[in-house]
C-alpha cells in the first residue's frame, strides 16, 4: 500500500506519536481537574503543548494557542467571532468548506477573489481591489486541491493597512511551511493537528489574539461559580474534558516536526512533486496542475481525458495506491480551476513518502491511462 | 518558613509562573486554591515555603498575569500581603 492521502491526514505518524497516545491513555486523566499526579501529568502535556505550538507559529503567549477538534472546528470558532449575518467577507478562490459552509450559515455576503491558480501577483491585486469592500477577509495559506501557496504575507500587511482582521486558514500549511503569527497580525490561524503537525485525528489548534468568543459552553475547572465562561484564554474557549492521547500525540508530533525542519519537509515534498511532473507530464491523456513547484507545496491533482476523478482514484486504490478524488470538499477551488464538477485526482505526500513509493504511484498511473 | 500563596487566575498561568520561577531555582507548586480566596470557586495557585520575596519580584517582572499573594497565619488563616508588607 502507498499512502498519498496525506493532504487529508497523514499517514504513517512517528513512532513518537503512537508512543505518546499510548502513555496518556495508561497515565493521565483530565487536566484542570485537581493537582493530583494522573491531573497534572495531563496539564503538564497540556502546557507543553501550547508551548511547542507558540514556538513554531511564533505565538507570543502560549495562552493564545487554544487546542479544538480540527481545523473545521478552530475556522468556526473564529469566523463565529469575528463574523455576523451583515458581514462583508473577502475570500480566495481557493477555500475549503470549512471557510465557505459557516459564512453561508450566517448569512454573510462573500465575494470570491483571485481565481487564477498559481499566480500570486493576480490573488494579491484580486485581495487589494476588493478590499475596501471588506470587514473580513478568510484565506487560506495552500489550496488543499492544488497545493497552490498563497501570498498570505502580502495579503496580512494589506489587511493590516487597512485594519481588516484575517483569518488564516493554514490547514495544508502548518508543519511545511513557516508562520509567523505574530509578525502577520492575523486575528487567527486555524489547523488542524492530524495533517502536517503529524498528530491524530481529532486534533486541532487555533492561535488567537484575544477577541475570541467561546463557541461550546461548560466547565472549564475554573471560575465555577460563574456562568459566564472566564474571560480569559484559554480557558474562554476550552469548554469541557480535552482530547488528551491526541494532545499528547500532537505534542510529538509537533516535536517531529520541528526535528525534521519545515524548509526540509517543504524540500522533500517539492522533490517528490517534481519527480512526478518528469515522469507525468508528456503524457497527453493527463492535465497536471502545477507551475513547477514555484507557487506550490508537494500536492499535485491531475485530470485524465475520459475517466473521471472518482474512477481513476478507485483503479489507483485497487493497485494500492491511496489517493483522493473528486472535490475534495472544495467546489470553490475548483470552479477556479474549471476542474468542477468533476474534479480531479489529488496525489499529496508526508515527510515520509519515499522517492520509490512516488515512482510506483506514477507507474501504476501509467498503466491504468494506457 | 510560612506558606505563601500566589493566587492565578487559570491553571495554565500557575504552571507556567511555576516554570519561571523553577528556572531561578525557586521551588514552589501548583495547589487549588483555598474556596475562600478567589471568591470565584475552582482556581489555582502557586504554593511556596521559602524564597517568597524573591519569587514575587520574578513573577512582577515577568508577563505572567498572577493574583493577589496570601501568607498563612499561626492561626490557620490566610492574610492577604499588600501595602504593609513589601513584595
Amino acid at each position: 500500500m502507498i499512502y498519498l492521502d496525506n493532504a487529508a491526514t497523514t499517514l504513517p505518524k512517528p513512532p513518537s506519536v503512537t508512543a505518546a497516545v499510548n502513555r496518556a491513555l495508561l497515565t493521565m486523566s483530565s487536566p484542570g481537574r485537581g493537582v493530583y499526579a494522573p491531573a497534572m501529568r495531563a496539564s503538564n502535556v497540556l502546557l507543553d503543548c501550547r508551548i511547542a505550538a507558540a514556538e513554531l507559529f511564533h505565538v507570543p503567549e502560549p495562552e493564545q494557542v487554544i487546542f479544538t477538534f480540527n481545523a473545521t472546528h478552530a475556522l468556526n470558532l473564529a469566523i463565529r467571532t469575528l463574523a455576523a449575518p451583515d458581514s462583508h467577507v473577502l475570500i480566495s478562490g481557493f477555500e475549503h468548506n470549512a471557510v465557505t459552509r459557516p459564512l453561508h450559515a450566517l448569512g454573510c455576503e462573500v465575494r470570491v477573489v483571485g481565481r487564477r491558480i498559481f499566480d500570486p501577483v493576480d490573488t494579491l491585486a484580486a485581495f487589494r481591489e476588493a478590499i475596501d469592500w471588506a470587514n473580513l477577509v478568510v484565506c487560506t495559506h495552500v489550496s488543499n486541491v492544488f497545493g497552490y501557496i498563497l501570498p498570505i504575507d502580502e495579503i496580512a500587511h494589506l489587511c493590516g493597512q487597512k485594519n481588516i482582521p484575517l483569518i488564516l486558514d493554514c490547514s495544508q500549511s502548518a508543519g511545511m511551511l513557516d508562520l509567523d503569527f505574530a509578525s502577520l497580525g492575523a486575528e487567527f490561524a486555524a489547523m488542524p493537528g492530524h495533517k502536517g503537525l503529524l498528530g491524530p485525528q481529532g486534533t486541532g489548534l487555533l492561535l488567537c489574539k484575544d477577541s475570541a468568543m467561546p463557541l461550546l459552553y461548560g466547565g472549564t475547572g475554573s471560575d465555577s461559580l460563574s456562568q459566564e465562561m472566564p474571560p480569559y484564554l484559554p480557558d474562554r474557549l476550552e469548554a469541557g474534558t480535552h482530547n488528551m492521547p491526541g494532545i499528547a500525540g500532537l505534542l510529538a508530533g509537533i516535536r517531529a516536526v520541528q526535528s525534521h525542519g519545515t524548509n526540509r519537509i517543504l524540500a522533500h515534498e517539492k522533490q517528490l512533486l517534481s519527480i512526478m511532473l518528469d515522469r507525468l507530464n508528456t503524457v497527453p491523456m493527463l492535465e497536471l496542475f502545477s507551475d513547477g513547484g514555484r507557487n506550490q507545496s508537494g500536492v499535485l491533482s491531475l485530470c485524465c481525458r475520459g475517466l473521471d476523478s472518482e474512477t481513476l482514484a478507485a483503479a489507483l486504490g485497487e493497485q494500492g495506491i491511496c489517493v483522493r478524488g473528486g472535490l475534495h470538499c472544495a467546489p470553490c477551488a475548483h470552479e477556479s480551476a474549471e476542474t468542477a464538477p468533476d474534479g480531479t485526482v489529488r496525489f499529496s505526500p508526508s515527510p515520509f513518502t519515499t522517492e520509490e513509493q512516488i515512482i510506483a504511484a506514477c507507474d501504476a498511473l501509467l498503466r491504468i491511462v494506457s | 518558613m510560612s506558606q505563601h500563596l500566589i493566587l492565578c487566575r487559570s491553571l495554565t498561568t500557575a504552571q507556567r509562573a511555576q516554570r519561571l520561577l523553577e528556572r531561578s531555582g525557586i521551588v514552589s507548586s501548583v495547589v487549588k486554591a483555598p474556596q475562600e480566596l478567589t471568591g470565584a470557586g475552582c482556581g489555582y495557585s502557586l504554593s511556596l515555603y521559602r524564597h517568597f520575596e524573591e519569587a514575587d519580584a520574578i513573577l512582577q517582572r515577568s508577563n505572567i498575569a498572577t493574583g493577589k499573594r496570601f501568607v498563612l497565619m499561626e492561626d490557620g488563616r490566610f492574610r492577604e500581603l499588600n501595602h504593609d508588607i513589601p513584595r
